[in-house]
């Protein structure tokens, strides 16, 4: 013990000295300290040391010169809940924000994650239905090799979030070093990570910050990526306003990501090349041109003994070649001079792990011969005989076919990497419209096009593929382009009968019916021309039946009915047979179902779009966002054929199933919530339906924004349902307000049918006179806009404006637009039940009017012929069937105590308020 | 605020006559004032907090003192301000180094950290430590440090408060200064 006090107070000592010496030196020029130093040196060393220290320390900046506020980044308090998730601790802290741990329970998953909460605020709809849209892309990576996105979201504060797979692991360099990983072990980890990257790369997502801390490895060794895609979302909300500085990760930064240019696949495959570099030698490429082996030189004999080596110098001997000359390819300044995919990385690691050429390198005869020499060290002696024998010629061969098969797998990958982009926009991910989407595929044409230029082939499948994926992102123009090309060429290849030609002919006529403005002349033009060749060259096939089904679909779009209905026969007909479980079917169904509810044929509908649904389930899962989008119209097809409870219970599960399955609504799932509060209502249940519709424009008005007319549909539901309420002067203003929102966007049409409902509301508040003038100006704005002068929903304003006059006393004009509507209703849909439900109130106006006799009897003839749809639309039946009570009792008519107490019976039930007061003024 | 409460200044003076109950109640106050100050600062500027100790120190003089102090009052008080700014910067990063402690098998990673998140906090707890070894060797030095550094005082507050000379202090200042840095890049 006392010779440690006394080294302590010999060690304080010495540091007292040290500074006093320090004190005397410090002022002095170099040149006179040089003598004192001289002599401290040989007097004694470690007072040397220390002193030599002390002055050195004083000419660098130091942590002292840092202000006090870089010492201390205020710890944000942890929130107690991100959206749906309860935090459990604090993970990690860094400059943008927070990493926690968090927890989510529903009673019957419990689930955990790692939470990242990003200081960025996202103040406008538009970026937040970006976010929000983004992050259903990312949610729809599945991969064993990156950590799945669970959730996303923007909290209260406007700061989004994400929720991440929790994955326990070690980022890839440490998992590396603690077990002194080989360089093989390496490159095999690496081949991982290409996997990730490839199949994101597929799914158009660009990682943007691939570094070994963002690749964690787990206790088997299994890599998992962290943080897809979300660099781009930073990015996303960072041009929309932030003008802050964005922090990057430099080291691993492509030279276009610092030069602000556009992010494309290739810095990827630049940040998988800074990964490799960082994790073959131990540090990161450090300047441009510096090839790998030279970083090597920097490494410490324990980076390389970490590696398997014994010395560094084993180590820069490892590098030098094939893994240099990889790194390198990867680390091209020129996105275009990189590896055209992280596949063809992956290919060239596992040729080095092989043994094999790989592409990286020149294929210089001397390589490629020595290539060969180390893989057959056995067969080259013998060989050897043969090459003697034969002088070069041999060589030479063999060099030759290793060039066309290199040649030829490179083609082979560059056609799996484009090729893929045709399956990979999936139908939950296709609503996303995206800017960089599409230049990703442009960018993916100009390559094809470059290094495909002599395979007019493959280039013309290429094309094919990506004008649908274009297709899928939304960019007709693009896509219409690509498939016109890739038309061209395979002409010129195959010629113009051939089925290869023929199904992108399809394509080509579907996208001009698509583009704005559609151009149907040509696109029918082309379907014919192409369906010909293809009833010649492939009957019975997919691609004729997909001609078939894209015809049905084309006629329907130019109301072309008699083309659809004949042509969808056909394609039904052939759903029957062997194709019955080829997706094309699913979407003859859905046509079929379009068709017949336009039709007013609920049960044909509600048939069709139940195998629909059953098809899609099987296929894609019951979950799947494509087959609960289907399941949504099922309900809305078996309550309008007459199974309204039956609806209602099936939009109730498919509402719940979003619930469970998307913590966040997207566009499909609010639809869905919008028709179960249309179902709801239809079923009495007002108060729900109010509930979900306010749920509804909550939502709405987030992801959509304000004046989108989703919203706006929500707001004239919303006012819809208060008129059924009864809260009729709400409803007036709520629909005067949704007229003020078409006008606003120049729909005329809906902001005079939306004026006419606030004028019944009115009308129904007891203020009939102020609802006369509004009605009236609705109803001539609705003639000139429905050109043929004869529409359902200008039968149904003139009824409503004649029952205004009718009560105001205008009996002739009122009965005028009675025999109007009516006749209108008549001529439209002979079988309707609208029909009868005119006539009802063109009773009540006769009897109003005076002829009280031809009243009564025109609403028994209305009312016997509603009572078929009491149970499917029981307000239909149950108001005339009210004014019929009122008007029989008032001429005496003989059933008046029956009619009356059968009224009486329904006052309990569920109607809408209108209904039941009348029928309680009815039995009064 | 109960009225019955003392006066900063009242508990200084206490405090200067030997009475450490008031001694330690006047740290408190001050310590207090200053945690939830920075605090509220840094939450304010969120990205680009500026958290200058000067302003921070004299603004909690104004608010704690009353008028009727005295010159021995005041730079007692800056003496055990700049002490409390070093233990709240001090405090705060061990709460959060241990904040962090079993999240070490999970590592979720931000954009932009590079450089590991963790870095701040240890070298405001080595700081500690050096300063801590300095004390031993020459306790002036030490003061000098945490007067200017923590404390944000000027070299002419210093020199009151130490009694000594504006030249002393800013000798005082660079061999401290060396010293640190020296003892850091070690530590490093």
């Amino acid at each position: 013990m006392s010779t440690g006090t006394d080294r302590t107070v010999q060690a304080h000592a010495r540091g007292r000295r040290a500074l006093a010496l320090f004190d005397e030196l410090a002022d002095l020029a170099p040149a006179d300290r040089a003598p004192v130093l001289d002599r401290l040196k040989t007097e004694d060393e470690a007072l040397f040391a220390e002193v030599v220290a002390l002055l050195s320390a004083d000419e660098s900046d130091g942590p002292l010169e840092r202000p006090l506020s870089d010492w201390l980044t205020a710890p944000e308090p942890m929130p107690e809940r991100l959206g749906p998730w309860r935090i459990t601790g604090v993970a990690g802290r860094g400059g943008m924000g927070a990493v926690y741990f968090g927890e989510r329970d529903d009673g019957q998953f419990s689930q955990r994650a790692a939470l990242k909460r990003i200081r960025l605020g996202m103040d406008s709809p538009g970026l937040r239905l970006r976010f929000l849209r983004e992050r259903q892309i990312l949610a729809a990576l599945n991969h064993p090799h990156i950590a799945t996105l669970l959730d996303g979201g923007v909290g209260d504060d406007g700061a989004p979030y994400f929720a991440m797979e929790r994955v326990e692991g070690q980022p890839l360099g440490r998992w590396c070093d603690e077990r002194e990983t080989t360089l093989a072990g390496r490159v095999g980890l690496m081949l991982q990570v290409c996997s990730a990257v490839q199949y994101a790369h597929q799914n158009l997502v660009v990682h943007r910050d691939l570094k070994p801390a963002n690749v964690l490895v787990d206790a088997q060794g299994q890599v998992k990526l962290l943080d897809f895609g979300i660099a781009k979302l930073l990015d996303a909300s960072a041009s929309g306003g932030t003008t802050r500085e964005r922090p990057h990760t430099p080291d691993y930064a492509a030279p276009e990501q610092v030069a602000g240019g556009p992010i494309t696949t290739a810095t990827d495959v630049y940040g998988l090349g800074a990964t490799l570099h960082e994790l073959l030698v131990g540090s990161p490429p450090r300047r441009a041109g510096e090839a790998l082996w030279q970083a090597a030189q920097r490494a410490t004999d324990d980076d390389a003994r970490r590696r398997g080596f014994s010395s560094k110098v084993a180590l820069e001997r490892a590098v030098r070649g094939d893994l240099s000359a990889i790194v390198q390819r990867c680390l091209e300044a020129e996105p275009n001079a990189r590896y055209p995919s992280a596949g063809a990385v992956a290919q060239d690691l596992e040729a080095f792990l092989q043994g094999r050429a790989v592409s990286a390198r020149s294929p210089t005869r001397g390589y490629l011969a020595w290539k060969f020499v180390a893989r057959h060290r056995l067969g080259v002696a013998v060989a050897a005989a043969v090459v003697l024998a034969v002088g070069g010629s041999a060589a030479s061969a063999l060099w030759q076919a290793s060039l066309a098969r290199r040649a030829a797998a490179e083609a082979q990958a560059q056609l799996d990497y484009l090729g893929s982009l045709l399956q990979v926009l999936s139908p939950s991910t296709a609503e996303a419209r995206e800017l960089d989407r599409s230049r990703l595929v442009t960018e993916a044409t100009r390559r094809a096009r470059a290094e495909l230029a002599d395979r007019p082939e493959s280039l013309a499948s290429v094309e094919f593929a990506l004008a649908k994926v274009a297709q899928n992102v939304g960019d007709l123009p693009q896509a219409l382009a690509l498939a016109d090309s890739a038309y061209e060429r395979r002409v010129a290849l195959v010629g113009r009968d051939a089925v290869a030609s023929a199904e992108v002919q399809v394509l080509s006529a579907v996208l001009r019916a698509r583009v704005s403005p559609p151009r149907f002349a040509e696109a029918e033009q082309l379907m014919e021309a192409a369906l010909a060749v293809l009833r010649r060259r492939a009957p019975g096939s997919v691609t004729e039946l997909e001609a078939v089904v894209q015809r049905a679909w084309l006629a329907g779009e130019q109301e072309k009915v008699a083309v659809e209905e004949a042509t969808l026969a056909e394609a039904l007909a052939r759903c029957e047979g062997p194709l019955a479980d080829t997706p094309i079917c699913e979407e003859a169904w859905l046509v079929q179902g379009a068709v017949a509810s336009r039709s007013h044929l609920p049960e044909v509908a509600l048939k069709a779009l139940l195998r629909a649904a059953d098809a899609k389930s099987r296929r894609l899962g019951p979950d799947h966002a494509s087959t609960l989008n289907v399941k949504s119209m099922v309900a809305w097809a078996q309550a309008e054929a007459g199974d309204l409870a039956g609806g209602l219970a099936v939009a109730d599960e498919v509402y719940q199933a979003y619930q469970r399955i998307f913590t966040q609504p997207t566009e499909t799932s609010l639809r869905a919530g919008l028709r179960l509060s249309r179902l709801a209502k239809r079923s009495g249940q007002h108060e729900r339906a109010l509930m979900l519709v306010d749920e509804y424009l909550v939502h709405a008005r987030r992801v959509f924004g304000e004046h989108n007319q989703n919203t706006v549909l929500g707001l004239s539901d919303r006012a819809s349902l208060l008129f059924g309420m009864g809260r009729f002067d709400e409803a007036a203003s709520e629909f005067e307000r949704v007229a003020a929102e078409y006008a606003a966007i120049d729909n005329r049409l809906n902001a005079a049918l939306t004026r006419s409902y606030a004028a019944d509301s009115l009308r129904e508040a007891g203020q009939a006179a102020r609802a006369l003038p509004i009605g009236t100006e609705a109803l001539a704005t609705l003639r000139q806009s429905y050109p043929k002068g004869q529409h359902v929903n200008l039968a149904r304003v003139l009824t409503n404006v004649a029952r205004t006059e009718s009560l105001v006393g205008h009996h002739p004009e009122a009965l005028a637009h009675h025999a109007e509507a009516v006749a209108m209703h008549r001529a439209l849909q002979p079988t309707s039940s609208y029909t009868a439900h005119a006539r009802a109130f063109e009773g009540e106006a006769l009897f109003a009017a005076g002829q009280r006799a031809e009243g009564e009897r025109v609403l028994r003839a209305a009312v016997a012929e509603l009572s078929a749809s009491k149970t499917a639309s029981p307000n239909m039946y149950w108001e005339p069937f009210a004014v019929l009570t009122t008007v029989a009792c008032a001429n005496g008519a003989a059933d008046c105590d029956t009619l009356k107490a059968e009224a009486k019976a329904q006052l309990e039930a569920k109607l809408a308020a209108g209904t039941l007061s009348r029928l309680r003024a009815a039995v009064r | 605020m109960a009225a019955a409460e003392p006066s900063l200044t009242q508990l200084l003076r206490e405090a200067r006559q030997g009475d450490r109950a008031a001694s330690e109640q006047a740290y408190a106050h001050i310590y207090r004032w200053l945690h939830d100050a920075a605090r509220a600062q840094l939450r304010r500027g969120a990205e680009h907090a500026t958290l200058t100790p000067t302003a921070l120190v004299h603004e909690a003089w104004l608010k704690l003192s009353s008028a009727d102090f005295e010159i021995n009052d005041r730079q007692h008080y800056l003496a055990m301000a700049s002490a409390a700014m070093r233990h709240l910067v001090v405090d705060a990063a061990r709460a959060r180094k241990s904040e962090k402690r079993g999240g070490q098998l999970v590592r979720v990673t931000l954009p932009d950290d590079g450089v590991p998140a963790s870095a701040n906090e240890v070298d405001v707890l080595s700081l500690d430590a050096a300063l801590g070894q300095l004390e031993a060797l020459e306790p002036r030095l030490a003061s000098v440090v945490q007067y200017r550094f923590f404390g944000g005082l000027t070299e002419v507050e210093i020199a009151n408060v130490l009694g000594t000379t504006e030249r002393t202090v800013r000798r005082d200042w660079r061999k401290a200064r060396a010293f640190l840095h020296r003892a850091l890049s070690e530590a490093a």
